[in-house]
């Protein structure tokens, strides 16, 4: 079986620094993404670590002529919303205090300040307030939301890594916004 | 378009994501509804809420302990074979080939480098290599001393030039 082994080996080594490559490129996006779904940076991490570790074992089904983070973001999905919904619901804290982040700092990137609106970041304050909005959000809202509004998808990207269609999308995201805008409602000022 | 209409659509009306003639009615509604209006300002506020979090980073060394992760994975071999042929199959393809191939029968792999291998999924297969393989008639590798018994076709993938697959007939000798 050693021949076996060695072609295995072989294709499977090229494929290996590949996909690495793919890691070192996606995995900030990702764990973005999967912070937003979580809330704290120990789920995060497991979530993205199961979200590449899914993909690696089915590279070879990946069929190159979609971009990667397409197909990635089919995969964090499925990944995200399965084990978010497995596990355990924690006590929902009351969004008037400002959620501490978990295991002090979290970290944050700094906004370029010469840039447009949306360039500007809310405060941490508020940042735990609509972080915790989004935690309240059930999983498949939930990820509607961060794909439309944080990652920028069009309904049309959101179907195909969702695995719905337009007018679910639509239902999912309309009411999501929804159900956030109601909590922070009494923070407009501070949004704006 | 009345207002239940419209705020229904209130969503897809700040991302854009309606016909030019939709996006027109409810562009006019909202210029004389205050009620709607509002609505539309307050959903305009929770998506840029939305797109003002800040970028949360991970640890300096996620990346690679993802890739150690990695290293712990076990894919069966089966699994290989599946992955193997899929990334084949992908580009050219005989579907019958492909159906078979799939179905985990033995598959040879012929490399550009001439590092031609076999790749064995049922046990019952014999194989000593170098080995010299026939499809179609036509040989495709240098004719050696060794040969491949099999009592199962052999799906071919020819790396030597694309990828191909083929259904090799097994010459005995």
């Amino acid at each position: 079986m050693e021949f076996a082994d060695t072609v295995a080996e072989v294709a499977r080594n090229e494929d290996r620094r590949e996909f690495d490559r793919l890691v070192e490129r996606y995995h900030k996006q990702a764990y973005n993404i999967a912070y937003r779904m979580a809330g704290n940076h120990a789920d995060a991490e497991d979530l993205t670590q199961e979200a590449f570790i899914r993909a690696f074992r089915f590279f070879g089904q990946y069929r190159r002529e979609l971009p990667f983070d397409s197909w990635l973001y089919k995969i964090m999905s499925n990944v995200f919303i399965d084990r978010l919904r497995r596990k355990p619901k924690v006590k929902i804290r009351s969004i008037d205090q400002p959620v501490a982040t978990d295991e002090g700092e979290a970290q944050f990137e700094i906004a370029d300040p010469s840039g447009g609106p949306e360039d500007v970041v809310l405060s941490q304050e508020m940042d735990s307030r609509v972080q915790a909005a989004l935690q309240n959000l059930p999983e498949a809202f939930r990820i509607t939301v961060i794909y439309a509004d944080i990652e920028g998808l069009s309904y049309e990207e959101i179907a195909e890594a969702t695995n719905t269609n337009i007018g679910t999308v639509r239902s999912r995201l309309h009411r999501g916004r929804r159900l956030l805008r109601d909590k922070l409602k009494q923070y407009e000022h501070q949004l704006l | 378009m009345n207002c239940h209409r419209v705020t229904n659509l209130m969503s897809a009306f700040v991302d854009g994501e309606l016909t030019g003639t939709e996006m027109l009615a409810i562009r006019r509604h909202i210029s004389d509804c205050p009620d709607c209006a509002a609505e539309y300002e307050s959903l305009k506020m929770t998506k840029l809420a939305l797109a003002r979090l800040r970028t949360v980073v991970p640890r300096e060394d996620f990346a690679a302990s993802i890739i150690r992760r990695l290293d712990e994975q076990i894919i069966p071999p089966y699994q290989r074979l599946i992955n193997v042929v899929y990334k084949y199959a992908a580009r050219k393809l005989s579907p019958v080939a492909a159906a078979l191939a799939v179905s985990g029968l033995v598959l040879a792999i012929l490399a550009a480098s001439g590092q031609d291998r076999i790749l064995i999924q049922k046990p019952d297969v014999v194989v000593s290599a170098p080995y010299s393989v026939r499809t179609h008639g036509v040989s495709l590798v240098p004719a050696t001393e060794n040969v491949v018994y099999s009592d199962k076709p052999v799906v071919v993938a020819d790396h030597t030039a694309g990828a191909n697959l083929y259904l090799a007939d097994l010459t005995v000798r």
